[in-house]
């Protein structure tokens, strides 16, 4: 009898992540989960401003200074970018959690919302910071 | 027939040790309408016999061939081979143990299936004929009895791949819905209970894979929160 493996250790894991072709509503729910991120680590460098701001006329005219420069900038657009998303986003997860827009169409062209809405305020924002 | 189809199959030998490959295949249109499942038996039968699938009935109602085609999972038997971007890249399901080239190990996705009891339970006494539903409690499950638990919406999801052994996966979670909406059915609170886990349901992120997948074109998200929203009511 020819030896025949069994041990399903030995069985490799077909490929995910690699080879699954990016469709919209992925990555509409991807991008929401990365803006949620990049809000909830922007909060200490929030905190680091406030007391930067508050500390002394010097300080304040040095954090002033750091936020014109460009990472200041790249940080606030950053921010504002995701703040933005995350909103238009969670407004769209949350009525689809009340029961609307369930239609397999309407998941696809909510998601097209969501991410042009989002593309559309980076823009902006970009154009309003430079 | 001079135009030809060119695929890239997966292939995997378990007898051999070596690692999956991709292996490139060259098919003649045999017909106009053919399907993918039409360019394996070619493969199968003509070029090479070793390649592995599964398939039965090939009309997209036994549920035995899915898989991912070009990225997307999809049943090669109803999939037009003419929409498709050559070379075809065929794969076994994602996230699966490969036994064999395209067939995987489902056991898990039949336990996870098993695990919300799909079946009809009730305590009523049986009456003399069918237990009857008007027309209207009857379509509430219309997208929902059509599933052929292919498994493509299951293994396209990213919540099932990083937490595939303890949430169920939009198939079993789409049957789930389907037996709490059954007027029929008596064990509604039951269902609810077990279903009621962080893991079991709510690692649901609305990421949709599952409802682009679907070979039936049914919505496995919008039965999730069905669920959810039933689970919010029983609460309030």
């Amino acid at each position: 009898m020819p030896a025949i493996k069994h041990s399903e250790k030995n069985r490799p894991l077909s490929p995910r992540l690699s080879v699954y072709r990016w469709q919209i509503p992925m990555m509409a729910s991807l991008a929401h989960r990365a803006s949620g991120m990049v809000l909830a680590l922007f909060v200490p460098v929030y905190l680091f401003l406030l007391t930067g701001l508050t500390n002394s006329p010097e300080d304040f005219s040095r954090m002033l200074d750091w936020m014109h420069a460009w990472p200041g900038r790249l940080i606030l657009w950053f921010t504002g970018v995701a703040l933005f998303y995350h909103m238009v986003n969670g407004i769209r997860f949350i009525l689809l959690d009340a029961g609307w827009f369930e239609a397999r169409e309407s998941m696809r062209i909510t998601a097209r919302v969501s991410m042009g809405a989002g593309v559309l305020a980076a823009l902006l924002l970009g154009s309003f910071l430079w | 027939m001079s135009e030809t189809i060119r695929l890239e199959i997966y292939r995997y030998d378990p007898e051999g040790d070596a690692k999956p490959t991709m292996q490139a295949y060259e098919v003649p249109v045999l017909k106009p309408g053919m399907k993918l499942l039409d360019a394996l038996n070619y493969i199968k039968w003509n070029l090479d016999g070793t390649l592995t699938y599964r398939r039965s009935c090939a009309e997209g109602v036994c549920g035995s061939d899915g898989m991912n085609i070009n990225g997307v999972n999809g049943l090669a038997c109803i999939t037009d081979v003419a929409g498709l971007k050559q070379p075809i890249r065929v794969r076994p399901l994602p996230s699966m143990q490969v036994i064999r080239d395209l067939v995987v190990d489902t056991t898990h996705f039949f336990e996870q299936y098993r695990s919300i009891k799909p079946w009809l339970q009730a305590v009523s006494p049986v009456p003399e004929h069918e237990r009857l539903q008007s027309v209207e409690e009857r379509a509430a499950l219309d997208g929902m009895y059509e599933c052929v638990l292919c498994g493509c919406c299951t293994t396209s999801c990213p919540s099932w791949w990083w937490n595939g052994n303890r949430f169920l996966g939009p198939a079993a979670l789409l049957q789930a819905d389907r037996w709490i909406r059954d007027t029929r059915d008596e064990a509604a609170g039951q269902r609810l209970d077990a279903l009621e886990d962080a893991f079991k349901l709510y690692r649901c992120h609305q990421i949709m894979n599952c409802m682009e997948a679907c070979p039936k074109g049914l919505n496995p998200t919008a039965a999730i929160n069905h669920i959810k929203r039933t689970l919010l009511a029983r609460k309030s």
